[in-house]
């Protein structure tokens, strides 16, 4: 997809993200709908371009996010390269494929943003953060992601016709 | 469900690279004016959501009977909110008059003695706008309207009339960031409205407030409210922190601790006030206080 249609789309997904989400959390816990989309365009796109699509979305969720600029940036650039590689070996026509990929997605997310915050020398408690933050977090994402995997399937058909999806 | 057409490995290498330089760039402090450039493009962006985002939310109650049942709890819950207020300052009325009345005795005893008076917060309050959250589950930060153009510094209080929400973490021309109590890195000493007794309240990964490091022998109970004790100087002292609802308490331990409602709905935040002066407590002037814990948790933000 064209750069000057994705990244209007990305930003507006961002702030749907920052300012939209915080306010119908469920128990606390909001749907992250930037990884959402990262995964699920990394397993219907061209392997790559869910990639550039983590590093725009990363960057506008840096500039809301109080954790060091560039970690959402480098957390979904990874993880777009990383699921996009996956889907041509692992996930091709599986239709519990979307949801498990980002249960995975969201704990691969959580282990690098925590890493990245355990090099800088904060102090983690892993076990309490992947217990009750990341686990809920995955299965909230996973419930949420057919309504979003199934539309953006429909826009990688219509933009490549002779793909099979 | 793959395409033939990749983007060529060597662009994936440089973005990861860009994304690390941002990242070193960020904690070595030299990001600041390019993240004011973008806040200045996105800050609009932000506020056009949030104004769609509440006439949405103002549309879904259509129903007039709804609308009307609506209002009235909202009147019911100011009503309910004010006079928790009036409680609060009630009986912190009640403690500073015993306690002016000791310090009058105390006087009266040693007439050589100099003794200063009570604390008196001067604050200078600027209203801003919450226009955002942190996007992940993982950290809990607001975004603010106002910046180092309108006086905002690092680690000023941010409150509500309702009580404490955090402290500005990051500073940019016109925006800020606040970590709020509830994140699990935040730690603000605290003290127990009706015993005096002294503790350090914390968030933790949920979001959820404790107060810990509560001397064994100090009364607590359900239902007492949480204050700020002002020490350490990061807050003013007696804003409103919240209330016990459950105590933990075990024989072997040196502590007790106590979960705590928070007096502020972190959920439903729009407008927040930033303390840009107060007084810092003198611990000096507080009745026999407790010796407070470190915190557990020590790690500092670097923005």
């Amino acid at each position: 997809m064209s750069l000057w249609i994705s990244i209007p789309l990305l930003a507006l997904v961002a702030i749907i993200q920052i300012v939209l989400l915080p306010q119908v959390a469920i128990f606390g816990y909001k749907p992250d709908l930037a990884l959402a989309l990262v995964v699920a365009w990394a397993m219907l796109a061209p392997v790559g371009e869910a990639a550039v699509w983590g590093f725009i979305i990363g960057i506008f969720l840096d500039l809301a996010s109080g954790l060091p600029f560039g970690m959402h940036a480098l957390a979904l650039t990874t993880l777009g390269w990383l699921i996009g590689w996956g889907q041509t070996t692992f996930f091709r026509g599986n239709l519990l494929a979307p949801p498990v990929a980002l249960v995975l997605a969201t704990l691969a997310h959580h282990v690098i943003l925590l890493g990245i915050l355990a090099l800088i020398n904060w102090q983690i408690d892993w076990a309490a953060y992947l217990l009750r933050v990341t686990l809920p977090t995955a299965l909230l994402n996973a419930l949420v992601m057919p309504a979003l995997f199934f539309p953006l399937q429909r826009v990688a058909r219509w933009l490549r016709p002779q793909m099979e999806f | 469900m793959y395409a033939p057409n990749r983007t060529r490995p060597v662009w994936l290498i440089v973005l990861v690279v860009v994304a690390i330089l941002l990242l070193i760039l960020h904690v070595a402090g030299q990001l600041q004016p390019l993240e004011d450039l973008a806040f200045g493009w996105a800050q609009p962006l932000l506020r056009g959501a949030l104004g769609i985002g509440e006439g949405a939310q103002a549309v879904t109650g259509t129903v007039a009977d709804i609308n009307a049942l609506r209002e009235q709890l909202k009147q019911l819950q100011s009503q309910v909110t004010e006079l928790g207020i009036t409680r609060v300052r009630v009986r912190e009325l009640e403690n500073e008059n015993t306690l002016l009345r000791q310090q009058l005795a105390y006087k009266q005893t040693n007439p050589d003695f100099d003794i200063l008076g009570a604390a008196v917060l001067q604050r200078n309050p600027d209203l801003a706008r919450v226009i955002g959250q942190d996007p992940s589950n993982l950290a809990r930060y607001i975004i603010l309207d106002q910046g180092s153009a309108e006086g905002i510094k690092t680690g000023m209080p941010v409150v509500t009339p309702q009580g404490l929400v955090g402290r500005i973490t990051a500073t940019g021309a016109h925006w800020a960031k606040a970590l709020l109590i509830t994140d699990a890195t935040s730690a603000v000493n605290a003290v127990v409205q009706s015993t005096r007794a002294t503790g350090i309240v914390q968030g933790d990964v949920n979001g959820n407030l404790t107060i810990k490091y509560v001397p064994q022998g100090e009364a607590i109970k359900p239902g007492d409210l949480i204050l700020t004790s002002g020490m350490g100087g990061g807050f003013p002292k007696r804003l409103v922190i919240g209330q016990v609802t459950a105590v933990r308490k075990h024989d072997i331990e040196l502590f007790q601790e106590a979960d705590i409602q928070a007096s502020v709905d972190f959920a439903r935040l729009e407008f927040v006030l930033v303390l840009k002066k107060f007084t810092p407590a003198d611990i000096t002037q507080e009745p026999t206080p407790t010796p407070t814990a470190a915190p557990r948790v020590t790690r500092t933000p670097t923005k």
